[in-house]
């Protein structure tokens, strides 16, 4: 594996990174399993495609991409909170609606960015600006959840009885945690876009999957640890260690993997790793 | 002060399965007394206890707690007043949260979260101050997750958290049921000091006869919905424990 496939699978790394964040959100926060994800992430990428081939500034573009993914969250949060849908199936249906319509804000199956200017300036090494963006984010989330405001929307994802006697409403919570996730996984397919120089409107499949391995490999990588900090570090650090995984597996031709196989791969991957520690435990319990 | 004029709540209300359990319940509790509701299974105490708290709905009646009608409210409004110990000491903390980011979470009940760091050094010294005097060597755990804690602990330390901030009610549901002796004593002891240090309201459920009659200012017994004796002063003073068993087999 050249230095260069390295290179390309930590920038794709960060990106992924940040959806990694979004899904612990969602995920783990607030213990929500939102599946809006695999719509979310497209449609930061159509608003983004559309308004940069309009003439609209990156930055704009890329911010009007982070809140649509906000707008998102909230309408999974409204079906859930508000018309009492179960919560994978909200999800679902925001993601299935969003296809319909990621197409009309493209107007068109996929974009490409030609000669548009992005975030990604010619004479600055794209690692740097996807580092700075990424630690950014990493940043004001770990304020935001080590705040009281954050403490209580942590509280409200361990035990919600002792979070309304405490008087914290986990309904606003939940809306603020969707949205937030949604527009940061929103902001990743804005960056995504950016990066590759395409929008596409199938490149949501699989991103929830994809989140949710960072997670669980990060979630490893620290073990297991509770602390804030270190447990958005290692979504980052999941990321990336699953994206070098994925740009080893499919270089070595030798394995006969191909790049459609990564959806497959992933999934097992996830699955075995939900898998493993509860084989472990029981075996555990044989011995003892 | 409490008042609660005529509550009724029926679970399944016209359905096969309709069940009345709470029939009219008057009680009006002066700010400051202690009072103790013992009863059989099915009674309606805790349904009375979730009525207070807000996590149940009246279907009818009301309840004003210091001149303010908070009948309609949800619970997370009511924290404002209201405070609770839960039965269950693994349901009345974060278990996954530090001993140190509960007690945060607790000291912030009924007011505006914001985006200031929830613990900094001067609240850990709070913390710390406040767990030493439990005396069961809390103070050198703050940063240990809750859920390594013993039932008694986490329970000695639900009761610290719902008495941090300055509240007017607190609720105890049977919150020693779970706990061995030794840490029941202790739990009950806190109780007290607690309940006179902060001048509060205090309702406690038990299945303790002589707890009931210890404990607090005034007995309430209640049996299918309806409270059947109101026990205080002097009429309290004289019974005793197995007294109170002739009042549900009469």
């Amino acid at each position: 594996m050249s230095s260069l496939q390295i290179l390309g699978a930590v920038e794709l790394g960060l990106i992924y990174g940040l959806v990694a964040l979004g899904v612990y959100l969602t995920f783990r926060v607030i213990d929500f399993p939102d599946l809006t994800v695999d719509g979310s992430f497209p449609l930061g990428a159509a608003v983004l495609a559309a308004m940069l081939t309009t003439g609209s500034s990156p930055a704009t573009a890329t911010f009007c991409a982070f809140l649509a993914g906000c707008v998102a969250g909230l309408i999974t949060g409204a079906l859930h909170i508000k018309g009492k849908i179960f919560g994978l199936l909200a999800g679902i249906l925001t993601m299935t609606g969003l296809y319909s319509v990621n197409l009309r804000i493209m107007g068109r199956p996929n974009i490409a960015l030609m000669s548009e200017p992005t975030l990604f300036l010619e004479h600055i090494n794209p690692l740097w600006i996807l580092g700075v963006i990424t630690i950014l984010v990493l940043v004001l989330l770990i304020c935001l959840l080590l705040s009281d405001f954050g403490l209580g929307m942590r509280a409200v994802g361990i035990n919600s009885r002792v979070s309304l006697a405490y008087g914290i409403n986990p309904d606003t919570m939940q809306f603020i945690a969707l949205a937030l996730g949604n527009g940061i996984v929103a902001l990743a397919g804005a960056l995504f876009t950016q990066h590759q120089g395409f929008a596409d409107i199938s490149m949501g499949a699989g991103t929830i999957i994809r989140g949710l391995a960072a997670v669980i490999i990060g979630e490893a990588l620290i073990r297991h640890s509770t602390k804030v900090p270190l447990a958005l570090l290692g979504c980052i650090g999941g990321s990336i260690v699953y994206h070098i995984a994925v740009a080893f597996a499919l270089s070595g031709s030798d394995i006969g993997l191909k790049a459609s196989d990564l959806n497959l791969i992933t999934a097992t991957l996830v699955a075995v790793t939900m898998i493993l520690p509860r084989l472990k435990r029981r075996k555990g319990c044989v011995a003892s | 002060m409490i008042k609660c004029t005529d509550l009724r709540v029926t679970f399944g209300q016209g359905t096969a399965l309709e069940n009345p359990v709470l029939k009219g319940i008057d009680l009006t509790v002066p700010t400051g007394e202690f009072v103790t509701i013992i009863g059989s299974n099915g009674a309606g105490k805790s349904t009375l206890m979730n009525v207070l708290s807000g996590d149940t709905r009246v279907d009818y009646g009301s309840i004003i707690i210091d001149g303010e009608d908070v009948t309609r409210q949800g619970t997370h409004k009511r924290a404002q007043r209201v405070s609770r110990v839960f039965q269950d000491p693994m349901l009345g903390t974060c278990a996954s949260l530090t001993l140190e980011e509960n007690l945060a979470l607790a000291l912030k009940r009924g007011m505006p979260r914001g985006v200031k760091p929830a613990l900094s050094t001067k609240k850990r010294s709070l913390f710390k101050a406040l767990l030493s005097d439990l005396k069961i060597g809390l103070e050198e755990r703050l940063g240990d997750p809750m859920g390594l804690l013993s039932g008694g602990q986490r329970q000695a330390v639900s009761l610290l958290m719902a008495t941090l901030q300055p509240s007017k009610v607190l609720l105890l549901d049977e919150h020693t049921a779970a706990l061995d002796p030794k840490m029941a004593k202790l739990v009950l002891a806190l109780t007290q000091r607690l309940v006179v240090e902060h001048n509060l309201t205090a309702i406690m459920i038990t299945h303790s006869m002589s707890q009931a009659l210890e404990l607090g200012d005034r007995t309430l017994l209640m049996c299918s919905g309806k409270i059947i004796q109101d026990l205080s002063g002097d009429k309290r003073k004289k019974l005793k424990p197995q007294d109170l068993l002739g009042f549900f087999e009469g």
